[in-house]
């Protein structure tokens, strides 16, 4: 994500941070751009169309 | 104590024994039910490539006397039909009878060298016959006393004589054997000189004296005298003629003990029509599917879509309930909530397995013990809920015992359907009542099994409130549920009221195809209705011309899309492409989701009042607005959306209808993060955002244009970030 993002609550620019994702009693986690004061995290809707998708979708058949 | 509740899921797969009968891979039905255990196919084949000869071939390859053995087998496989569960069965019976009419026997002959030893066949019935004619084949010099002056024992009371007497004839015709009739043979020393004796006196007979006893070395039994019956007495015969040449050849022999007091077993005659022709043959046996048994797979859109067959995927269920973790996964846990609870798999199943109620069954186990992902029917559980809710529910009771239950999905796809269908209620039933909520279906299909039955217990309540009323249903998948869960409450559909004593009128030249839901296949009488009142509207209704496609679900049912999308699409468009005239339908999901692949379909109430919709099927979040403004309508309350002004742009519209996003979503993900101040700031002046609604995680991207938020980017996942949730 090339955008600048600033986190509406504590006016601080995303930075890159490793968070857990967890689906169907499994847990992943990926490196996502986070506010550096509250954590708020932000989930590009490239990477939710496409990988996370897929993802999803090998979870539930497993 | 932490107690350990059992795994009803586990105790179910463990149990999971449904597909035992299931003919797919096995011998047709018909050719289990043929005391000859002919393989019909082998005789099909012949007759559908035209081959009257070839067909002839392959029933005197398998029986020894095909025209007298087809006359008396009484013809069990017309019970064993698959066919006739879409119509007749194929007339096995009536193809023999052409086939005979149309070739003449040359029954085959052997040129095997001459054994020295002679044998004594005492019994021209056919069990004698048999054996008297297999032992010639191989080579043995036999003598066949009869003690009548005719043979054919028991076939003279069935049969004329024209129609045994000359085959067996040609079959037995042998310079190896000798036919003495009119020559009662009393004991066994009368046959001392013979290397062997086959006693086939038939039943009833004392059998040379034997009767009940236990026959001497060199001393055989054939035919009825066995316990057999007259059809498989040929089958005896060859036994028996078997059973002589391996104690010539290496003196081995089983003791055989007779039964006393055998009575022959009562024997049918088969029906004698008139010959086919070559064509009609043809086009009969073109009527023969070949069973291996498709009949579930021809039918069911899943079986299709997994490439499966239903031992396969009972096994797969199986696993799937009961997993061994890391070696076999859940494999079916999408299989099982692709099931549309239509029921077609077990109603043309000649064995009735009930697919649909594994599969139901399975994923209401799996909703139980929560191995079934809940995003599945986590929209539809959440629509369920605000269509029973204080903004879309509402109860006018009846004055006059009528009680109108429009579903919950009438009003959603378009308010006046359900205007207009009460006003038609009301113009045969004054004083009928009117109740906007939900059969509950929803709840059934999500696997939520309590949750289903609570709900109904709630309808009867209300049912009894309102002082036991008839409920007249627009939806043929609520009357479904009513009749098959509610079966105390009385329910009927709209359409069967408003077609009493409606008479066509005159063609106005227009013919349609009409669409009958999965849920009302086994209503005659409402598909019945249906086409009265489009006649009654000077319309042609016509059926569906492929029948394969008649009562197969539009996609809706069963709630797959989530779990499945590409079924779903797949199913909507081949329903959309089954009949190429315009459709009526009486289900608004039917008219929805068809209208939705470009098919002209209209719902029954639009051809009654004349009105028909020219937009394509509402959004997601207009449906909800619209079954506010039917309950706004009847209770005459300004009801609240709560909802922001959306401004969204048509292809992102499009693209939210796709993943199932509604305009309540979007609004309440920016009231929250509006609220929260949650939300992440671009360099375009627009805010991102994002709140978890239920099992969900929905993200918008937003401005606000004065009063109203322009929407950029709408899109969910069923992931859950941490810190908000489990994701289960």
């Amino acid at each position: 994500m090339s955008e600048k993002l600033i986190c509406g609550k504590c006016n601080a620019e995303l930075v890159p941070k490793t968070i857990n994702l967890n689906y169907l009693g499994h847990s992943l986690t990926n490196d996502f751009p986070c506010c550096p004061v509250c954590g708020q995290p932000y989930i590009p809707p490239d990477i939710v169309s496409g990988k996370m998708h897929e993802v999803e979708t090998l979870l539930e058949d497993k | 104590m932490k107690t350990v509740k059992p795994s009803r899921a586990r105790a179910f797969a463990t149990e999971l024994n449904l597909t035992a009968p299931c003919r797919n891979g096995q011998a047709p039905r018909c050719s289990r039910e043929c005391p000859y255990g002919l393989d019909v196919r082998a005789f099909i084949r012949k007759l559908q490539r035209g081959s009257i000869r070839g067909a002839y071939g392959a029933l005197s390859e398998q029986l020894t006397f095909p025209k007298v053995m087809c006359a008396i087998c009484g013809a069990p496989c017309l019970k064993g039909c698959t066919a006739e569960l879409s119509g007749a069965p194929v007339n096995l019976p009536t193809l023999e009878q052409a086939v005979f009419a149309g070739s003449k026997s040359s029954p085959p002959r052997y040129n095997v060298p001459p054994k020295e030893e002679r044998i004594a066949v005492v019994g021209g019935g056919l069990g004698g016959l048999t054996c008297a004619y297999v032992l010639t084949t191989l080579g043995y010099s036999v003598e066949l006393f009869e003690a009548e002056n005719d043979i054919g024992g028991r076939l003279r009371e069935l049969l004329p004589q024209e129609d045994y007497l000359p085959e067996i004839m040609s079959v037995i015709e042998s310079e190896s054997l000798t036919i003495s009739t009119g020559r009662k043979i009393k004991s066994l020393n009368e046959l001392e000189s013979f290397s062997a004796v086959a006693i086939a006196t038939g039943a009833g007979s004392d059998a040379l004296g034997f009767e009940g006893k236990a026959l001497p070395e060199k001393v055989f039994a054939a035919g009825e005298i066995t316990g057999t019956s007259l059809p498989k007495a040929v089958e005896s015969g060859k036994a028996a003629a078997t059973a002589i040449d391996a104690y010539l050849k290496i003196g081995a022999g089983e003791e055989v003990t007779l039964s006393s007091g055998l009575k022959p077993i009562s024997a049918e005659k088969t029906e004698k029509s008139e010959p086919l022709t070559k064509e009609q043959a043809q086009e009969e046996a073109r009527r023969c599917r070949l069973c291996d048994c498709r009949a579930c797979y021809d039918r069911c859109d899943l079986l299709q879509h997994y490439k499966t067959m239903p031992a396969k995927a009972e096994s797969d269920v199986r696993v799937t309930l009961n997993p061994v973790d890391c070696f076999m996964p859940r494999r079916a846990t999408r299989l099982i909530n692709s099931c549309n609870d239509c029921g077609l798999c077990r109603d043309f199943c000649p064995e009735s397995i009930d697919m649909n109620y594994m599969l139901m069954t399975s994923r209401a186990l799996m909703f139980d013990d929560g191995s079934l992902p809940k995003v599945y029917h986590d929209i539809w559980l959440r629509d369920f809920e605000f269509s029973l809710s204080e903004k879309a529910a509402y109860l006018k009771k009846p004055e006059n015992g009528y009680l109108f239950f429009p579903g919950c999905q009438l009003g959603a796809s378009d308010p006046e359907l359900v205007k207009d269908a009460y006003d038609l209620l009301c113009g045969i039933k004054p004083g009928s009542g009117i109740m906007l909520n939900c059969c509950g279906i929803p709840a059934r299909w999500a696997g939520d099994a309590e949750g289903f039955k609570s709900h109904l217990e709630k309808l009867k309540g209300v049912w009894e409130d309102c002082g036991k009323p008839v409920i007249v249903t627009a939806c043929p998948t609520c009357k479904r549920t009513f009749i098959e869960y509610l079966p105390d409450i009385p329910a009927t559909s709209l359409y069967e009221l408003l077609a009493e004593g409606c008479a066509p009128a005159e063609s106005s030249g227009e013919t349609v195809a009409v669409f009958h839901p999965c849920s009302s296949r086994k209503d005659g009488e409402m598909q019945e209705s249906v086409k009265a009142l489009i006649r009654s509207r000077g319309i042609t209704a016509n059926e569906i011309s492929d029948p394969l496609e008649r009562n197969r679900c539009c996609g809706y049912g069963g709630h797959i899309y989530p779990g499945n999308r590409e079924l779903f699409d797949t199913m909507a468009q081949k329903r959309a492409d089954s009949d190429p005239l315009p459709y009526v339908t009486y289900c608004a999901n039917c008219r929805d989701v068809l209208s939705g692949k470009g098919k002209d379909c209209r719902h029954i109430i639009e051809v009654l009042t004349g009105r028909k919709r020219e937009t394509s099927p509402p959004s997601l979040g207009q449906r909800r607005r619209n079954r506010v403004e039917v309950k706004a309508f009847y209770s005459g309350e300004e009801i609240p959306m709560d909802e922001l002004k959306l401004i969204i742009p048509d292809e992102l519209r499009n693209k939210m209808e796709l993943d199932l996003i509604g305009d309540h979503d979007i609004s309440d993900v920016i009231k929250s993060c509006n609220e929260t101040k949650n939300y992440l700031l671009t360099e375009r002046g627009t805010k991102i955002g994002h709140i978890k609604i239920s099992k969900m995680t929905y993200w918008a991207e937003w401005s606000e244009e004065g009063d109203a938020f322009m929407i950029h980017n709408a899109y969910c996942h069923r992931m859950v970030l941490e810190g908000e949730g489990d994701g289960r």
